[in-house]
């Protein structure tokens, strides 16, 4: 499976990308919302978003937002890991469509629990 | 209903809360507050920032050189330190003042310090420096592990 | 708004003195906010003390030891401390080997007492294994030892028992030359090679019981645990530990630990390689100095 993790730290996009790989997916980068609509928009299908909530540019929600209205991509699983913990945030992203919710600082434990649980299948 | 909490002077032991668990989470390492007598080390290589806007405004900055920066984020990547570039240690630091700062928040959001947070930016020399004149109220914490040692610091703006 | 109050905190402060024994005062508020901020999203509860009652409810199985864990849960990384693993290859090694040559021929038994997920025990095992190859030792083997650890929580002992990591939590303090040769590539996990993993035993052990049960230790490590527990019950844990010690066996607690009651129980020994402690002989003893 391919999967795609937004965010504009390099070092969150590698912890990621390693838990990714660790479960036997492939994972692609993107720095911004507008790079990660670049890519979704080429042949490559994208199975699960991860992605930040604060970022320059196009924020997480709004990229979410703007992906939920797409018949195309839709129906892409997103889990939300960023810093933002207030419930309200919280309240607020469940209702524009993730499915999964990671705050920072995570353990990679915690992290790929949720990944298996995004995927419904039981860790290797 | 939740009082609103008050405090006298900047809750600084939040923000040292705040780091040692982004720390321990993301790499591993259990950083332990170091007393000390003398002044603290001023220069270091890499600083992260923040700016905390509110009714006490303030700037939260986080110290390291590139030798304490390396092993945790290689922890954190899994990249071994001799593979880390310059970028990635910078991007490190940044990215635990941003958990500092978005744990800290939660925290204190039913206080007098409540606050919203900027963009996190990271200054990096050889040997860089804050300095914040007139200084009312601020705190700082040394914290240790090993071979690491971090400099964390929050001015009243 | 969530925040976790007092009153929360309260709950939850003596939920967790009786089920772990795990003493948090108010510094510790902040830990326990963030943990379990994380599981109220899980569980799908709008504040902490709905969570509590989710809690008194017992109407999830799991929710009970999620919490747990949350709280418990440490990270742990490789031959963490570089001090402790200094006396163990100069001193204690040496020691135990020339008392196997010397015709001491019992066990020579190892404890890890809050194992978290295992890296600590199969640090050591590894260590052994490497002094005795360097020294080329050939009249003991890691046959002669016996390794032993113990956590309260399940969920780590279940991943340390499986011996399994990913490629970041396989390098914290682990060297890329003993990575290859202890372990063998499984997709892109590293597993301990059976060998080694096999001579570990893993049990669920609740420090606020009796250590009896457990055998006598020529070592016990129990590092960054006792941080957590009331003065009460770190004191007796001093008590059990210097029961269970032989003689001439070494405490390891965390580099940063300082607790003056261990002066009772134990000698402190701070070696120019690092730190270990011995237990004190009873003064109604017989001392030869």
């Amino acid at each position: 499976m391919r999967m795609l993790t937004i965010d504009d730290s390099a070092v969150v996009r590698r912890i990621i990308s390693a838990a990714v790989e660790v479960l036997g997916h492939e994972c692609v980068e993107a720095e911004s919302g507008q790079d990660a609509l670049n890519l979704l928009a080429g042949s490559d299908k994208i199975e699960l978003i991860f992605l930040d909530w604060n970022m320059p540019g196009m924020n997480g929600l709004e990229f979410l937002k703007t992906i939920k209205k797409s018949d195309q991509f839709k129906h892409i699983p997103v889990i939300m890991v960023t810093t933002e913990n207030m419930p309200e945030s919280v309240i607020e992203a469940v209702k524009a469509g993730v499915s999964q919710y990671i705050t920072k600082p995570f353990s990679i434990e915690e992290l790929m629990k949720k990944i298996v649980d995004s995927l419904g299948g039981e860790v290797n | 209903m939740i009082e609103k909490q008050t405090y006298e002077v900047i809750p600084g032991q939040v923000f040292v809360a705040a780091l040692k668990e982004s720390v321990e989470r993301m790499s591993g390492f259990v950083l332990n507050e170091v007393s000390h007598n003398q002044e603290l080390d001023s220069r270091h290589e890499i600083v992260g920032a923040m700016l905390l806007q509110g009714e006490n405004a303030m700037l939260l900055t986080l110290a390291a050189d590139k030798s304490s920066a390396a092993p945790i984020v290689s922890f954190m990547t899994g990249i071994e330190t001799e593979a880390l570039d310059e970028q990635m240690l910078n991007d490190g630091i940044t990215e635990l003042i941003n958990m500092v700062g978005g744990s800290a928040r939660a925290d204190l959001e039913a206080s007098n310090y409540k606050f919203i947070l900027s963009v996190p930016f990271t200054l990096v020399g050889q040997a860089v420096k804050v300095e914040v004149k007139k200084r009312t109220d601020s705190f700082h914490a040394e914290l240790a592990c090993d071979e690491i040692k971090l400099i964390l610091r929050i001015y009243k703006l | 708004m969530v925040a976790l109050s007092e009153q929360e905190y309260h709950l939850f402060q003596h939920y967790i003195a009786e089920k772990c024994g795990i003493a948090l005062d108010d510094t510790k508020a902040y830990l326990v906010e963030s943990r379990l901020a994380k599981l109220l999203i899980d569980a799908q509860c709008d504040s902490f003390s709905q969570l509590f009652l989710l809690l008194q409810s017992h109407s999830d199985a799991n929710i009970e030891s999620k919490v747990i864990d949350a709280i418990t849960t440490n990270e742990t990384y490789w031959f963490r401390d570089p001090g402790t693993w200094q006396v163990i290859t100069k001193t204690w090694l040496p020691q135990k080997i020339a008392a196997f040559q010397a015709g001491r021929r019992e066990k020579i038994r190892v404890w890890s007492a809050a194992s978290s997920t295992g890296q600590e025990i199969y640090s050591m095992v590894i260590e052994i294994s490497e002094y005795l190859k360097k020294n080329q030792i050939s009249t003991l083997s890691l046959d002669d030892f016996e390794f032993l650890a113990t956590d309260i929580s399940s969920s780590v002992l279940a991943i340390a028992k499986r011996g399994r990591y990913d490629p970041i939590t396989i390098m914290r303090g682990l060297k890329a030359e003993l990575r290859d040769a202890y372990f063998y590539r499984d997709g892109s996990s590293w597993v301990l090679k059976d060998d080694y993993r096999k001579r570990v035993r893993f049990e669920q052990f609740n420090l606020q019981n009796s250590f009896l049960l457990l055998g006598k230790f020529d070592l016990v490590f129990c590092r960054n645990v006792l941080i957590y527990f009331t003065e009460a019950l770190r004191r007796d844990i001093f008590i059990k530990t210097a029961q269970v010690l032989k003689p001439d066996g070494f405490l390891f607690i965390g580099a940063s630990e300082i607790y003056y009651s261990m002066d009772e129980y134990f000698h402190k020994n701070i070696s120019s390689h690092g730190t270990y402690f011995t237990v004190r002989r009873q003064a109604n003893e017989n001392v030869d100095d």
